[in-house]
């Protein structure tokens, strides 16, 4: 480790104590290869063991250690201390309650992930012994894309309507429920759709989209809603059109 | 928390929810970006409005539609607004060229249009549809 440091201005919350966040600074050891992570990790070791945070892989694949750099949702463990000239502002996650220091609430992301019925759906199962739904690469590659999300919240975290009205089902849950409409081995676009075209979903979105800039593995999930909007149209005009018709 | 939450509040935990301000938008560039497109609707509506004042006029015989020709004219404002609202519309145009490329992602054989492909070849497309307009129009 060089003797360079840097500043990291960090949010702290104890729910026991504080009636709302504050920060305190912490001067922090670098070099190139310092992320983020390192850094709290680095405070939590030397400096003060109190500093809350949820963090596990350190390799961008397991998704827990979402946090706001400097105002911008970022995995902290893929984020380089050498790209920030001054100091560092590490805060929890944008548009979720904090629960303590840098640990946000996830049971909202949770419930609404499990509302758009994110699994293969069929109208009749087939049984085991006929082996299995079988599936071109071709048929793959047109959800791939949508099936990368790590359920990272980052695109909650990047997008103003969520914040603004936490009623919308939000960009994560729509990416995955359009990843499973799109799959050839789902039957279930029909279930999914009155979930989608609710209120609450893609009709709710105003296509800012930031989810799909700061989407750390590229799901796009702002095109997902887009996509899943001209989809829920068309089923709705269908639906009127031919009520009696198999849709 | 205000209205309209439905967050699972977890028993035993005092979470600390954040209120996002009225000013948000101005906190970011890509926020500030995004309402700037969604302003650009209003500079619209006051310019159909006005064509539509034209389309009435138009109908209620020559003397009306001179009129409003000669007062649509002689204005400054109107002038101004026009340009304004040109500025506007353009790049609007090309916000719902890069909607369009999310919306229906193309693809042509292995081969996927990326979204600057996609609105290029839209707004050559729409420079085209305007000259041949513009030819029939204009006199050619």
């Amino acid at each position: 480790m060089s003797d360079k440091t840097k500043k990291l201005i960090v949010t702290r919350y104890n729910p026991e104590h504080d009636s709302a966040p504050t920060t305190r600074t912490y001067e922090v050891p670098y070099d190139d290869d310092t992320v983020v992570l390192d850094a709290l990790n680095h405070i939590k070791d030397q400096e003060d063991g109190t500093l809350t945070y949820r963090w596990s892989c350190r390799m961008g694949v397991c998704g827990s250690c979402g946090m706001n750099v400097n105002g911008v949702p970022k995995l902290t463990c893929a984020t380089f201390l050498r790209d920030y000239p001054g100091e560092v502002r590490v805060e929890p996650l944008a548009n979720f309650p904090i629960m303590r220091d840098l640990v946000v609430n996830m049971s909202d992301f949770l419930e609404k992930l499990k509302r758009v019925k994110p699994w293969l759906i069929r109208r009749e199962e087939k049984p085991v012994a006929q082996g299995e739904y079988l599936q071109t690469p071709r048929e793959r590659e047109k959800y791939k894309n949508f099936s990368m999300c790590i359920n990272c919240m980052l695109c909650y975290a990047a997008c103003p309507v969520y914040g603004r009205e936490p009623e919308f089902i939000g960009p994560a849950a729509i990416a995955l429920a359009h990843r499973y409409n799109l799959d050839s081995r789902d039957q279930g676009r029909e279930e999914r759709q009155p979930i989608l075209g609710d209120g609450d979903a893609v009709w709710m979105c105003t296509f800012v989209g930031e989810c799909s800039v700061v989407c750390p593995k590229h799901v796009d999930p702002a095109g997902a809603i887009q996509q899943e909007k001209l989809a829920t149209a068309i089923g709705r005009m269908k639906s009127f059109l031919l009520p009696w018709g198999n849709r | 928390m205000s209205a309209g939450h439905h967050r699972v509040p977890d028993p035993g935990y005092k979470d600390y929810v954040p209120s996002i301000p009225s000013t948000w938008w101005l906190q970011s560039r890509p926020y500030f970006l995004f309402m700037v497109r969604e302003l650009t609707a209003v500079f619209v509506m006051i310019f159909a409005l006005h064509l539509l004042l034209g389309v009435i006029a138009l109908s209620q015989g020559e003397a009306f539609w001179n009129a409003w020709v000669a007062r649509a004219g002689a204005s400054r404002t109107l002038m101004f607004g026009g340009l304004v609202t040109l500025f506007f519309v353009l790049y609007h145009s090309v916000t719902w060229f890069i909607a369009g490329a999310a919306v229906t992602p193309l693809q042509i054989g292995d081969f996927k249009v990326s979204v600057p492909m996609f609105v290029l070849g839209n707004m050559g497309l729409v420079v085209v549809v305007a000259a041949i307009i513009g030819y029939f129009t204009l006199g050619g």
